[in-house]
């Protein structure tokens, strides 16, 4: 690699360079240590920050990030700076770690994608992400199908009534339906859930589920799911959520709600507009 | 339901962070020189993560997650 110090652009996010006018601009120090910068490009501007060449290049960063230090310290970075600024007005997130070799070539491209990057962030006007995690103890919901599951009571009264002998091989048949109805029960709940949230939920996106390695606690996760919902429905969307979790409760279903987060999942640009 | 902030409760949002930023937000192909778009490459992250974060645990504080956390706050090197 050429030793030459060669500048490169560290991207965090583009706006609408109408928005920035009364923004607050923080002195902030980029991660490359200099400062945080909005360049504007006619209609729109980039918060960006000068990195060093050599430092950022492919090689390096691919090596850095498998770095957990280096990935934790440096990703927070990337999302406080997206944050700081996406209170302010609406701001499409790059990925950590998008970087441009040449101004020119950021130029072109916001030239080129101008109008879409402009109804993208009208889209995401007055808009918030949040992530909802259901998780569902799968002791408990047993628990419910094996007690209250209807199926189950009324093949329970049936074989009440049978000689006992019968009694003794429709046993298998009553597991069966249990392990049925419980299978069943699993699959609908996210439906049910995100059935009530809808009118509330502009985009929604799941998310693979994570393990219980990840999430550290004894429930399993049984939805992952990423939402974009109008800031001034937050408390009803909060309340919604509250509400289902005591209907779903004797299930034992459990609610982890995360955010507001910049909206890093709803920001792609459609694929025709991206080549 | 028990509710979050992306700045409250680091060692609790950091996988979320991972698995929202490196993948996500514009990805723009064509002009970009460096970017990260490799999902095996996160899978591995996140493992690296989960054991950092599990040993600090095993130090049975979370003060050192959320020092380890806030220790880089944005000056890097």
């Amino acid at each position: 690699m050429a030793q030459t110090a060669t500048t490169f652009l560290y991207v965090y996010g583009i706006c609408a360079a109408a928005d920035i006018g009364n923004a607050e601009r923080p002195e902030l120090q980029g991660i490359g240590g200099e400062p945080v910068k909005i360049s504007r490009y006619n209609g729109l501007a980039a918060i960006l920050t000068e990195v060093d060449g050599d430092a950022f290049c492919q090689e390096q960063i691919d090596r850095q990030v498998k770095d957990a230090d280096w990935l934790k310290k440096h990703a927070f970075h990337h999302h406080e700076t997206v944050a700081l600024f996406q209170q302010q007005f609406p701001l499409l997130p790059m990925s950590f770690c998008t970087i441009f070799e040449q101004d020119d070539k950021l130029q072109t491209l916001l030239r080129n994608q101008h109008d879409d990057i402009l109804r993208k962030l009208d889209h995401l006007r007055g808009k918030q992400e949040w992530n909802i995690k259901m998780f569902c103890s799968p002791e408990r919901l047993r628990e419910f199908v094996q007690h209250k599951n209807p199926s189950v009571l009324s093949l329970e009264r049936e074989m009440e009534s049978m000689p006992k002998g019968k009694q003794f091989l429709m046993k298998k048949r009553l597991a069966m339906l249990v392990e049925n109805e419980l299978e069943r029960e699993k699959n609908e709940l996210w439906h049910q859930v995100i059935t009530e949230l809808e009118p509330l939920i502009s985009e929604q996106l799941l998310r693979q589920n994570w393990g219980r390695d990840m999430t550290e606690i004894t429930e399993e996760m049984v939805a992952n799911c990423d939402v974009l919902i109008q800031i001034e429905e937050a408390d009803e969307f909060f309340k919604s959520i509250e509400t289902i979790e005591e209907e779903l409760k004797e299930k034992g279903c459990i609610f982890h709600v995360t955010g507001p987060w910049p909206p890093y999942h709803f920001s792609k640009l459609a694929k025709e507009h991206t080549e | 339901m028990r509710q979050f902030s992306p700045f409250e409760n680091k060692e609790v949002t950091l996988l979320d962070l991972l698995d929202g930023i490196i993948d996500t937000g514009v990805v723009i192909r064509g002009e970009i020189l460096i970017s990260i778009a490799d999902i095996d490459l996160i899978i591995v992250d996140l493992k690296l993560l989960i054991s950092s974060i599990e040993s600090a645990f095993e130090n049975s504080s979370r003060k050192i997650i959320e020092e380890a956390v806030d220790g880089g706050t944005l000056i890097t090197g």
